[in-house]
């Protein structure tokens, strides 16, 4: 009820309202009887006063006829004394308190009074009956002996016999008041129990329906009344919402299961960022520290730059009211990971957003096979037109470099065949070739020989994208390899090329479970050699901190069913741009000519195409680089 | 207290008026006074009957009526005119003058029989016929009583009373009513 609702009732209403049923019912019985008892005591005790007024002036009459009846000879005879003596007769009566006697024509014979009551008033009895002046009763009646008429008598009475018994009446009136009201309110209250213990049994039960959530409960009928319908409603209603609540329960809990056992990230966030429900994956992939999240924002779960992205994409989403796709980096126990988030608005019925929903999946896996994929492809495709292309030069070359040997042989002086054609024809062998050595031809020719041996070098690498290795594979302990790799790696150190093993310290940190795997041995020595050449190549770009010295960690693991082999440095490190085309034909960061950028393209081959491994490579800029390679353990040579 | 002071000064004022009225009026008072006695006694007379009952045998000779006979000159003169003709427990009542010598006839007709005191030598024979009859016998002679009357006027105290001979009157069958018995200044009982 509305408080103006309140304002207009009247204030007995509103004190009854104040009190509780029981208090209620007895407030109405007693009322009611009392009210009740009331009227009917006062029409009682009216029909009472007009009774006993009927009855006094009845008396009071019988009293005037029996003094008329004996002062009629007193009349007759004119004698005041017998007169006299017949009205102080009256003396016995209490009420009636003076008496005259008039003769016929009016003089008054004598006259009595009490001797309390005031002076008697001049009556002219020129009437009859009974009169009632300033509350006193007065009767004139005629005289009369055989129809003749000797005067009349009029007695005076006072109401005072009335007024005890109108003030006898109000007592008993009271006291029965009292006295009904009294057992009123000892019935009442003990009979209340009767209508009240069904309605306080039913209030029993939904307090501890609605208190405690216990719709299994149900109330008694006790009687078959309106209460016992009510009892029955509301078990009826009990077990509509037991049900309901079980149905939701259930449909809840298969949610429920749903939503913690996708691998999605799920969660809820009311419109200003607090989270209001999260699935178990949330606490899982991205926790943290607290296992509590409802209720709490980005900006106190995640680092600051990550909460702002977060609320960003929250925020178009709210904005635009459509649903946003968009992937999300978010941090990891293993590092960052990537996520498809789909968020989207949820509204009420009303059509109002209430909360965003998100759904977030981790692609990083997929992202990283969707890498190695591409990268795979990209070294087919190259791979392929680059062995096509050295098996279509290796022959012109051939001829070049064989061309080129041939001129050498034949203007030396050593060969007599050369010696024969140059007498015959007159010129000097020596003076030829101090002509070629002057003219510098022959250093131009050892420059073509070492041009073409180096191409020829190239060719035959490029012919590694497509030729399986004709080496035998064979079973070897990995560790060895490295071992033997790093030996031979120390022995070749190149000024020119500024790298020195003997200023490196190599870690080595081999678990004693690694199981021998099946490769080929030269070949995994030069993709060893050509990552520690690469490690040792990145130091010279990098200048050390103080008490910081270039470490090659040589990290060897089983992983599943892989063999796991790290390299890794402290060097500079490589940028995302560049990790992306590392394993690419060509694509090198040394100057011209000092690499020729297929290193680790070939290297990038003899794992994942002769060995049915991988290679990947991660790094941090400036924290240096970790060359991943695994190889399988079991034959997939 | 006011009348009191105004009658005073009246006095006062007007004493020669007062005593001329005084004498002017006297013997017309005096004879009010005899007129006004009169008129009490035939009062009295005519409630004495409203008092009294008669034996059945008192009507015998003439049913219907209720006579009042007045032996000698009536004093009551057009006293009883007002009740005359009016009815006594259903009786007309006549008022009959009888003559100095009256019959016994006459005299036993009447239920009630009244000689004025000037006549008090015809007392003793009325009495005398009327021996044993229920007719109530009033006079204003002082001795009526004592001569065998039943009701006799006397004055007490300048008002005119009666005494009543109850036990004479019970001999006939004539029956007083206690309240009248009350307003006599004397009752003769019988034993």
């Amino acid at each position: 009820m509305s408080e103006q609702q309140r304002a207009g009732q009247p204030l007995y209403y509103r004190f009854l309202n104040r009190l509780s049923v029981r208090n209620k019912i007895v407030a109405v019985c007693l009322i009611a009887s009392f009210f009740a008892m009331t009227l009917a005591s006062s029409l009682f005790v009216y029909y009472q006063y007009s009774a006993f007024q009927g009855w006094l002036i009845q008396n009071l009459t019988s009293q005037a006829e029996i003094i008329a009846r004996n002062s009629s000879a007193a009349l007759a005879f004119d004698d005041p004394e017998g007169a006299e003596v017949i009205l102080e007769s009256l003396q016995a009566v209490d009420s009636i308190t003076g008496a005259v006697l008039f003769r016929q024509d009016g003089t008054v014979l004598t006259k009595w009074q009490r001797d309390e009551s005031g002076e008697m008033p001049e009556l002219v009895p020129d009437w009859q009956g009974d009169r009632n002046v300033a509350g006193e009763i007065f009767i004139s009646l005629p005289v009369v002996e055989k129809q003749m008429v000797f005067g009349s008598i009029v007695l005076r009475s006072n109401q005072q016999e009335l007024v005890v018994f109108l003030g006898n009446s109000l007592v008993t009136m009271v006291v029965m008041l009292f006295l009904a009201v009294l057992v009123t309110l000892l019935l009442s209250t003990k009979l209340l129990g009767i209508i009240l213990e069904p309605v306080a049994h039913l209030a029993r039960v939904m307090k501890q329906v609605s208190g405690r959530q216990e719709y299994s409960l149900r109330a008694l009928r006790y009687s078959n009344d309106e209460i016992g319908d009510l009892t029955d409603f509301f078990n009826d209603m009990l077990t509509q919402v037991e049900n309901r609540d079980r149905q939701i329960r259930e449909r809840e809990e298969l949610l429920q299961a749903i939503i913690n056992n996708t691998n999605s990230v799920i969660f809820l966030k009311d419109l200003s960022g607090g989270y209001l429900m999260v699935n178990r994956r949330f606490k899982e992939v991205l926790l943290l520290k607290q296992q509590e999240v409802v209720g709490y924002m980005d900006g106190d779960l995640f680092p600051a730059d990550i909460a702002g992205s977060l609320k960003a994409m929250d925020q178009q989403v709210m904005d635009s009211g459509l649903l946003v796709d968009a992937e999300e980096v978010l941090p990891h126990h293993d590092g960052p990971h990537t996520y498809i988030s789909a968020k989207f608005l949820l509204f009420d019925s009303g059509g109002k957003p209430y909360a965003l929903c998100g759904i977030s999946t981790d692609i990083t896996k997929r992202k990283q096979i969707e890498e190695v994929m591409m990268q795979t492809e990209k070294m087919m495709s190259v791979g392929g037109l680059a062995a096509g292309m050295a098996h279509e030069i290796n022959n012109p070359l051939g001829i070049m470099i064989q061309a080129v040997q041939n001129i050498k042989r034949r203007v030396s002086s050593d060969l007599p065949a050369n010696q024969n054609v140059a007498d015959e024809l007159g010129v000097a062998l020596s003076g030829v070739q101090d002509y070629l050595e002057k003219r510098m031809v022959l250093s131009m020719l050892d420059d073509i020989y070492g041009a073409g041996m180096r191409a020829a070098r190239i060719v035959a690498n490029m012919l590694q994208f497509s030729r399986r290795s004709e080496s035998a594979s064979q079973y070897a302990l990995v560790t060895d390899l490295i071992d033997q790799t790093v030996e031979l790696a120390a022995n070749d150190y190149d000024l020119k090329k500024k790298y020195d093993f003997r200023h490196i310290s190599i870690i080595r940190e081999y678990d004693p479970a690694v199981q021998e795997v099946k490769l080929v041995v030269t070949e995994f020595e030069q993709v060893i050699l050509n990552l520690l050449k690469n490690a040792a190549q990145a130091f010279a770009d990098k200048e050390m901190a103080e008490g910081e010295v270039p470490t090659i960690t040589l990290r060897v693991l089983p992983d599943g069913d892989y063999t796991r082999i790290e390299v890794v440095d402290n060097g500079p490190g490589i940028s995302p741009e560049v990790r992306k085309r590392v394993f690419e034909p060509f694509f090198t960061t040394k100057p011209v000519g000092s690499g020729t950028g297929l290193g680790l393209s070939v290297s990038y081959m003899i794992i994942t195409n002769n060995h049915s491994g991988t290679m990947e490579v991660e790094s941090v800029p400036g924290d240096g680089a970790v060359f991943i390679i695994r190889l399988p353990n079991s034959d997939g040579v | 207290m006011n009348i009191t002071s105004y009658s005073i000064l009246r006095l006062l004022v007007k004493p020669l008026l007062c005593l001329v009225l005084l004498v002017v009026f006297m013997p017309v008072s005096g004879s009010c006074e005899s007129l006004h006695d009169d008129k009490i006694k035939a009062g009295f007379t005519y409630r004495f009957i409203l008092f009294s009952q008669w034996p059945d045998k008192a009507f015998t000779a003439n049913p219907s009526k209720f006579i009042i006979g007045i032996v000698g000159k009536s004093p009551f003169n057009g006293f009883f005119d007002q009740v005359l003709g009016s009815s006594v427990d259903g009786r007309e009542l006549v008022i009959r003058n009888i003559a100095d010598n009256p019959s016994a006839d006459d005299l036993r007709e009447c239920q009630v029989v009244f000689i004025h005191d000037s006549y008090v030598s015809a007392i003793k024979p009325v009495l005398q016929e009327l021996a044993g009859a229920p007719v109530l016998t009033i006079s204003d002679a002082p001795d009526f009583l004592e001569e065998g009357g039943m009701i006799a006027f006397l004055y007490r105290r300048n008002r005119i009373r009666f005494m009543i001979h109850k036990q004479r009157a019970n001999l006939v069958g004539l029956r007083f009513r206690a309240q009248m018995l009350k307003m006599a200044t004397k009752v003769v009982e019988g034993k």
